[in-house]
This record gives C-alpha cells, structure tokens and sequence, in this order.
C-alpha cells in the first residue's frame, strides 16, 4: 500500500481535481483504491458523488465520515466508514467522505493529544486492502492538513506555478520539517515529496513559451523541490465533468463525474495517464 | 511547559496498585466522570513515547477514568490530563499535593510493613497488569475478528437486482439508473412518475409485471435498461 497526500497551502491549484482524477486513474489500472477527503470544504466527496442530496435531512455523510476516524481509536475504523463513489468512474473507487462539520471540531481535536494519529494508525490496518491511497488535504497549515501528511507516505503539491502559489512552497517545505519531527517519534521515515505538479496551467502559448518555463525554474531553484514532467492543463472539459448535473422537474441534481468517464479522449485523459505513469515510475507501484 | 489535553486513557500506566483504591468509590467516581461528561481534576502525566504516558498524580483519578472506559468504552476512551515535561514535574506534583492532598493522605507509595504485605502487594499487581494484558489481547482478538468479517463483507457482491431497483430506488436513484442506460430528460422524468405510480399500487412481482403496469415502458426498452445495467455491473 502506497499512501499519497495531495497538499499545497495555496488554495485554487487544482488540488481536488488532481486528487479525484488521478484515484480513478489508478482505479482503471486495476488498482485496489482508497481516496480519503479531509478537507472540510468536502470537495472530493462532491467530486466522487456521494453529495447528491438537496436537504438537509438527506445528509447520510454526517456520522460517517473522516471525523469519526480521527475521533475515535477503539471504533470507527476504515472499513466501517467507507463507501464506494456514486456514478463517479467505472468500475467506481473507495471513498473515506469529508463533511463540513470538520470545522468546528477542529478545536475539541487539538485537545486530543492521539489525533493526529489516528488516520495513521487505521490506515496501516487496511494495507492488504489497497494499494494506493490518496488523501486530499485543506488548502492550508493546520491539524487536518497535518494529520495528511503524517498519514502519508509521499507528498504531491500541485501548484499554478504563479508567483504566490511558488511563494507558498516556503511554507510547505517549513511544514515538512515539522512533521517529519512528528514521524521521526513515530519511527516513520520522512516524507518523500515526489514534486510541485504544474496544474491548472493555461493553454496560451506565448505563455507556456515565455513565462511558464521561468516559473518552473524558480520553483526548482528557490525551493529545491523536484517538478513533475507530467503537466496538467487547465482544460473546459476538466472543470466540466466535475458541474454535470441530471434534472428532474424542478430539482437540479449534481451528477460528477471523472474525466474518464465524461470524456475518454480528452486530452485530460491522456495528461492524467502520464500523471498516473510518472508517480508509478517514482514510487515503483 | 504543562499542556492540557485529552489523552487516550489506554496508553497511560500507573505504577501504584488498583487496590491501593476501594472498587466502590472508583465505581463511584466511574459513574460521575461519565455523567459530569468528563474528569474535572485533570491527571497529571509524563510522557514516555508517542503514544504512552505515566501518572505522576491523580492515580485514584486515573483508576475512575479506567472503569469509566470499562463502563461505556466510546464515551470515556479519552481523560482530561496536563502533560507535563520534565522540568516542571516536580513543581506540577508539588502543586497538585497541596490543592488536593485528600489522595495523597493515602500515602499510595507507603512502604509495606512486613513480608506478608510485600508479597501480597507484589502478587497484586501482578494480577492486575496480568489482568489487563489478557483484556488488552482479548479486545484486539474481537477488533480483528469484525475487521476480517467486514472485509469478507465487502467482497460478497452487494445483490442489487434490477428488480429490487424498481421497487425501492428512490427517485433520484432511478434517474441515474436510467440514465446509464441512456435514458434522460423528459423521458426519464415521465417513466420514473410512470414507476412510481404503478409500484405504489403494488409491488412489482416480475419483469414482465413492470412491463405490463409501466404506462410508456414498452418490452424492447426494457430488454435495452437491463442489458444496460447489467452491462455496468
């Protein structure tokens, strides 16, 4: 079991799109996989299907999501809060939901000094049962995000390559520090950041011709992080499998689906395979 | 620095006996710990490794918090403590002896007088930490046991007939349903109200009892449905 963060603290890169597509990436490789949302904002979890009720009292995510898995260490373990995406990929993946109660519990959490353990310890339960899990972390540097990357085995940190999303790469690569302090106590080796992934990079060609390749050099440069060859543009087909809806009557149902499913030969298609090829290359999968 | 937390009371030991305490009174303090939704006089710990800590004060506490967790192990798997780091314990113990010195009127670490008491003192907490190793192994048999049949769960198939879709999907599910089989819109629409009308009359016995109480779900369409999702399945 291969276990994947997809973490920057600038928000708007492409984090969710990475996160969902390259799971039914591996998902349609045969692999055995698990995405685990724990982003309050709960993005993966629409992107998967698995928000297509319109009421409240519809809610079947609430008590049953990533926050009873970091709650709890006697009960609430992944196979009990697990569920498969909904019309999302065929054949569909495993998904550990996010809910927006996550907000306001982050408080109570920091409290409970076993927290940020938790999802660690559960996952290595369930390591017979996949071999690539993917968690999706906050666009931001708090309990969640820490709980991910100490959860994790290696990091991905899609970025827009513009200058503040380079500028936040400081704050990612200080953040790694600290949670490899968290590790070391543990006895878990450091995080391995495979690399700052180009995404949600525009099409333009004067502007990949001029200005994208000095982006890149500096996040090499500054900030010593590996780059992705792999680039993920930004793509109309890509923000549009994700706003699918179905209509009945009156009510609009939200109805995501991947990039494979909406539209096979897509060049989005092609991008996330290479994605898929290039993180299997680096962590030998 | 003393930090205040909420620690996992099955990663914390204490070196002084069970028995040192009355079973009444620590079942006493059990109950009030769980109906006052918590320990009011935080423990008291020393932090040994990432997930084990000692008591350094508050072991009759610490007693309660353990058969609080025995009475409603999902409520009280967690205690209110003060991790204290190693250079303010003594200050941290000093100042809990002097606001609470009923349990340390105890004298817990009182030295035994005779042979006999050594000995029964010793075979004590040989029960109890033997005790506790066999509850420890016993609760991780079961945990594993539910884990291993839940995941044969999952690997049975979920027996999600077509039929039992079109008796119980709601309308929403059946709207993804049809459209997987390439039916949208309008059409879907009309067919679903078509559904749902017939089966609140009654429950559908069998295919050809769908066809025929369907208004507008000719046999060749629904030939083309369930090919479709037998297709996905």
């Amino acid at each position: 079991m291969k276990t994947i963060a997809i973490y920057h603290n600038k928000g708007g890169v492409g984090k969710t799109t990475t996160a969902v597509n390259l799971a039914a990436a591996f998902r349609n490789r045969g692999k055995r996989v698990l995405l685990v949302d724990i982003d309050a904002q709960a993005n993966s979890t629409f992107a998967t299907g698995l928000i297509k009720f319109q009421f409240e009292e519809d809610d079947d995510i609430k008590d049953k999501n990533i926050l009873q898995v970091i709650s709890a260490g006697d009960f609430d373990f992944i196979p009990e809060i697990v569920r498969q995406s909904k019309e999302f990929n065929t054949p569909e993946i495993d998904v550990i939901p996010s809910h927006i109660t996550l907000i306001d519990e982050q408080q109570r959490l920091n409290r409970l000094a076993a927290s940020r353990l938790r999802l660690n310890t559960k996952l290595q339960l369930v390591e017979d049962d996949y071999d690539i899990v993917i968690i999706d972390a906050p666009p931001s540097r708090d309990l969640y995000a820490e709980i991910a990357l100490i959860a994790a085995d290696y990091l991905i940190i899609p970025s827009d390559m513009k200058p503040f999303a380079n500028q936040g790469l400081a704050n990612v690569k200080n953040f790694v520090g600290e949670v490899n302090e968290t590790r070391a106590s543990i006895g878990k080796a450091p995080l391995h950041v495979l690399g700052v992934l180009p995404s949600k990079v525009m099409t333009n060609s004067r502007y990949l011709e001029y200005v994208f390749p000095r982006q890149r050099e500096t996040a090499l440069q500054h900030y010593g992080f590996p780059i992705f060859d792999t680039v993920i543009y930004e793509r109309v087909v890509l923000s549009n499998c994700i706003n699918q809806t179905l209509t009945m009557g009156k009510l609009e149902i939200p109805d995501p689906k991947s990039i494979f499913e909406f539209d096979s030969d897509s060049d989005s298609v092609k991008e996330f395979r290479n994605l898929a090829n290039e993180i299997q290359q680096k962590i030998g999968a | 620095m003393s930090e205040y937390y909420l620690v996992d009371v099955k990663s914390i030991s204490s070196k002084v006996p069970r028995s040192q305490f009355s079973e009444d009174e620590l079942e006493m303090l059990a109950r009030s710990i769980l109906d006052a939704g918590g320990l009011l006089i935080p423990l008291l710990l020393k932090q040994t490794g990432a997930e084990s800590y000692d008591v350094l004060a508050g072991d009759r506490q610490y007693y309660a918090a353990v058969k609080a967790r025995e009475i409603n192990p999902r409520q009280a798997e967690t205690v209110n403590a003060f991790v204290v780091a190693e250079k303010s314990a003594q200050a941290a113990i000093q100042q809990f002896s002097v606001l609470y010195p009923e349990p340390h009127d105890r004298s817990p670490q009182r030295p035994p007088t005779d042979g006999i008491d050594q000995r029964l003192s010793n075979l004590e907490s040989r029960l109890e930490s033997a005790l506790q190793e066999i509850k420890q192994s016993q609760k991780q048999d079961v945990q594993r046991l539910e884990q291993q049949i839940q995941t044969l769960q999952k690997q049975i198939p979920p027996k999600v007939e077509a039929l039992e879709i079109f008796n119980s999907a709601s309308s929403v599910e059946l709207l993804q349903k049809l459209k997987s089989a390439g039916i949208t819109g309008k059409n879907a629409t009309k067919l679903i109200t078509a559904i749902e009308m017939a089966r609140a009359e009654e429950k559908f016995t069998s295919f050809t009892d769908i066809v025929k109480r369907t208004n507008g779900l000719g046999l060749p369409r629904m030939l083309a449905i369930l090919d479709a999702w037998n297709h996905r399945v």
